[in-house]
């Protein structure tokens, strides 16, 4: 299939901010194929998690459009956009603060089912996650980061995505946690053909997990291309910098 | 410089019942840039709040942690000083960043409001805040993250402490800024003499900037060393796995080309 599932085109978005106005969007386009990573890097403050929250319809811009799965995403209100918003889902880093603290991971799990109208059940996805059917009854601040973490990806894939935007969602996590939480999210789109849009800073992170890199600085996207490609070979200073700022394991000398 | 800056002797920290550290013996020689490898719950945070004398009163405390060259008490501040993860969290939001910067330099020193007020303009200056007389009189939430860490490091410094400790101190930060506050700690700790301690869950940052490195487990100290040693031949299998679990720029990746 050629037609993306996604396309973005000429997104911008202006903030006020202490009298000044700062662009955190600047004709911002992109595509993202059925079963695709698109991995999104910049420096802090680039505009990566406005366009994220764009995408949610959680901001939005003043300018461009968004085209997904046959919809003019941006153009939805109301019911049409209640009924179709569960088709793209986020993962936040920091999943703590992502849930009611008082709730059980069960029922964290149970109210998307339940307002979309799923008939499955939460053990069913624990399971898709790795987690076993017990955990259910546990409070959300009972368990580790990294069961956490599987809690908020269950809870994304509940409302059956077609897309899913992490937002720099291994970033607080453990080293020897992190690539477990990678591969899930790896083996995740293997057997369901989900797209992702993966925000972070972590260069490393992102180029183990992404198809294709895209590099944001000031609100435009400076360069884009295949990762291995992008990577071996930056362009932008923006990414040459982020190249060079990945701690690299020194041994000897 | 030789000798030991600290000797760190069974030292257990326990809350209500449950280790946050287990029997730690540690010598931290002066001079010397110590990294603490632990992950969450690990007791690395313990350990720092110990050296620096800020454990809950509640917390109950086992061994000891002697520092030979000095002949009182340590004074937390003056003694040591500390950096953590949130620096927006270290601050008082409404209290200008210089006075606070100056704060430890004003008890410890015993200076006088001018005095103070030079030596916070020379210390923001040190840590490459650019217009530092600005800077003075600017609050919190007017800085980026990894300008208000290079003010927490500033006030951390003021009372020129034997020994300087990071908690995490640049985890919460973009890997661009992130490896310029290391750089910082670097030119700190080997042009005012100081010992450091950086606490991190990163082995490779850690890598990068220590010369012996310690790894935490479930408050147990299972492997202290020269870095170079701890990273090429670990002797504990759990340092083994953090080695393994490393992901950089060589990591295997996950998926293929584009598709």
């Amino acid at each position: 299939m050629d037609v993306p599932l996604l396309a973005a085109k000429g997104l911008s978005k202006t903030f006020a901010s202490r009298g000044r106005r700062v662009a955190a969007l600047q004709d911002v386009a992109f595509t993202l194929k059925r079963g695709e990573t698109l991995g999104l890097v910049g420096p802090s403050g680039s505009g990566k998690s406005t366009l994220a929250r764009v995408l949610m319809r959680l901001i939005e811009p003043q300018a461009g459009s968004i085209h997904f799965n046959g919809d003019d995403w941006l153009k939805l209100e109301g019911r049409a956009l209640r009924e179709r918003r569960g088709a793209i889902q986020m993962v936040f880093q920091d999943p703590l603060s992502a849930f009611n603290p008082r709730a059980t991971i069960g029922s964290a799990l149970a109210a998307p089912l339940r307002v979309h109208g799923f008939a499955d059940g939460v053990a069913e996805l624990l399971a898709r996650v790795g987690l076993t059917a017990s955990l259910a009854e546990r409070g959300i601040h009972e368990v580790s980061g990294g069961q956490r973490q599987r809690v908020a990806i269950a809870r994304a894939l509940a409302t059956r995505p077609s897309v899913i935007v992490f937002d720099e969602a291994v970033s607080a996590l453990d080293a020897s946690v992190r690539g477990q939480i990678l591969q899930l999210i790896a083996d995740l789109q293997q057997s369901e053909g989900l797209a992702y849009l993966f925000v972070s800073h972590d260069l490393a992170a992102v180029r183990v997990i992404a198809h294709r890199i895209a590099v944001m600085d000031q609100g435009r996207i400076v360069e884009c291309g295949p990762t291995q490609d992008v990577v071996s070979n930056p362009q932008s200073s923006t990414l040459k910098a982020l190249v060079a700022a990945v701690p690299r394991l020194r041994k000897g000398g | 410089m030789s000798g030991n800056l600290l000797e760190i002797r069974g030292l257990s920290v326990s809350h209500a019942g449950a280790f946050a550290l287990r029997a730690v013996d540690l010598d931290i020689h002066a001079g010397a840039k110590l990294a603490v490898i632990g992950e969450s719950g690990s007791g690395k945070t313990t350990l720092a709040l110990s050296l620096a004398g800020l454990l809950p009163p509640e917390a109950l405390v086992e061994g000891r942690v002697d520092w030979p060259g000095l002949d009182r008490a340590p004074l937390t501040g003056r003694d040591t000083g500390l950096v953590f993860q949130d620096p927006a969290a270290s601050f008082n939001p409404v209290i200008p960043v210089g006075e606070q910067v100056a704060e430890g330099a004003r008890r410890h020193l015993g200076l006088g409001r001018k005095a103070a007020h030079e030596l916070a303009r020379n210390l923001l200056e040190r840590v490459h805040i650019p217009d530092p007389e600005a800077a003075l009189t600017a609050y919190v939430h007017q800085f980026s993250g990894g300008q208000l860490q290079r003010i927490a490091i500033a006030a951390a410094i003021a009372a020129r402490p034997r020994l300087l400790m990071a908690d995490e101190a640049t985890s919460a930060l973009d890997t661009v800024v992130q490896a310029s506050i290391v750089a910082l700690l670097e030119e700190l700790v080997r042009e005012e003499g100081m010992t450091l301690v950086f606490i991190t869950h990163d082995l490779a940052l850690a890598s990068n900037l220590a010369d012996t490195i310690a790894v935490l487990k479930d408050g147990i100290l299972v492997e202290t060393g020269p870095t170079d040693q701890v990273l090429v031949s670990p002797a504990h299998p759990y340092t083994r796995r953090l080695l393994d679990a490393q992901i950089d720029l060589s990591a295997p990746r996950l998926v293929g080309e584009a598709c």
